[in-house]
């Protein structure tokens, strides 16, 4: 793709951001507020999230993206807890990490989580032992109720699989996190239109997994249509596009040339 | 007072459906079929499936020595828990160009449920001659 002569500003890149995802530009909407017989300006939560903040360096063509979590320890022994640490904060990173297009521009964007006990996405650190129950975690991501990232270590047949599950699943239940924020219920707890958002049971019009290329980290596909290997989930999910900008919507930005 | 009905009804609307959420996503369970290789050769394997009222499909990867794959999938709770019941049957390849075909009947034998449903493949399987 041939990249845009035009000088980007931080005006271009916001617009073209707000555009590619269909939020308004402006970050604020004025609404009538009947007691005081008045407009109001009400936010749109664009660059507010208190969990995530980005740097715009244009001259290097990168975008890095911090995100905050709150990994709580729940028991699991010390080791254990630095591992699931670990593993979360780089499964996040990889699965979240992609280049995207914004204004014509070309941009690496680079994720990278922390862990943080303020501002802070609230993460409960789980070890499922049972060889015989495969242990779902959630996010979600609404305010009083932690997200849960769960390590099958019984379930699995070795600890390679296992833990590219687990930096998987992380990937995917931070993601909760940045579409409830971006799009609400409907988005996040209806996995972008492939489930029903209560249920959480796949739609029959949902297609199945793609023969090949990219798998949405954020979707569900529908298994009675096709079925996808461990080795092929892992290794070639990957958070879509406008997801990492609608991450990148709700960051608060800073701007470097 | 249609301040507080609203602040009520912010609260009670997300705990409510988070209920919900939590109660329909325990009525299911995730279960898997593992596969592993242990012979000495690479193995091609393809699976073939059969899910209605969609059309059949087929799942292919290749497997290293010693080196196993799986997929997941998840069933009702009031389902039995058997071996994945869209999987009709298996096709295994070696380098050496054995082929071996294991038919829905011999998978249920052979595989055992031990977390995922465990299939191994071994030199014995794959004795072509």
């Amino acid at each position: 793709m041939s990249e845009s002569k035009e000088v980007l500003t931080l005006e271009k890149f916001h617009e073209a951001l707000h555009k590619d995802i269909d939020k308004p530009v402006k970050n604020f909407r004025k609404e009538w507020n009947q007691a005081h017989h008045r407009y109001m300006k009400v936010h749109t939560g664009a660059h507010r999230a208190l969990w995530a903040k980005a740097i715009v360096l244009l001259e290097q063509k990168v975008i890095i993206v911090h995100v905050n979590l709150n990994f709580k320890q729940n028991g699991i022994s010390d080791a254990d807890y630095e591992k699931l640490k670990y593993l979360a904060r780089i499964g996040i990173d990889k699965y979240w990490s992609r280049r995207i297009n914004v204004a014509g521009t070309s941009f690496m964007v680079r994720v990278k989580a922390e862990h943080n006990y303020q501002n802070a996405i609230p993460v409960d650190l789980y070890v499922e032992t049972d060889k015989n129950n495969y242990a779902r975690s959630m996010n979600p991501a609404i305010l009083g109720i932690d997200a849960s990232f769960i390590y099958n270590k019984g379930w699995h047949i070795d600890t390679e699989n296992a833990d590219s599950d687990f930096q998987l699943i992380s990937a995917h239940e931070f993601g909760h996190s940045v579409l409830m924020y971006a799009g609400g219920l409907s988005l996040s707890w209806g996995h972008k239109g492939s489930t029903n958002p209560v249920t959480q049971s796949v739609k029959s019009s949902a297609p199945g997994y793609p023969k090949k290329g990219s798998i949405d980290l954020m979707k569900y596909y529908n298994q009675g249509k096709s079925e996808a290997n461990l080795f092929r989930r892992v290794t070639d999910s990957v958070a879509m596009e406008t997801d990492v900008k609608r991450l990148i919507w709700g960051a608060q930005i800073k701007w470097s040339k | 007072m249609v301040k507080i009905i609203l602040r009520t009804s912010l609260f009670v609307r997300p705990v409510f459906l988070s209920i919900i959420f939590l109660t329909a996503t325990s009525c299911s369970s995730i279960h898997g079929v593992a596969i592993t290789n242990n012979t000495t050769e690479t193995i091609q394997f393809l699976g073939q499936f059969e899910s209605k009222p969609h059309a059949p499909f087929n799942l292919d990867f290749t497997l290293q020595p010693g080196a196993n794959d799986l997929w997941m999938y998840e069933i009702s709770y009031f389902e039995e828990k058997t071996l994945d019941k869209r999987l009709k049957k298996i096709i295994l390849t070696n380098d050496k160009g054995c082929k071996v075909i294991l038919e829905r009947e011999t998978l249920e034998k052979i595989a055992v449920k031990n977390g995922p449903w465990k299939i191994n493949i071994d030199q014995e399987m794959m004795a072509c001659n």
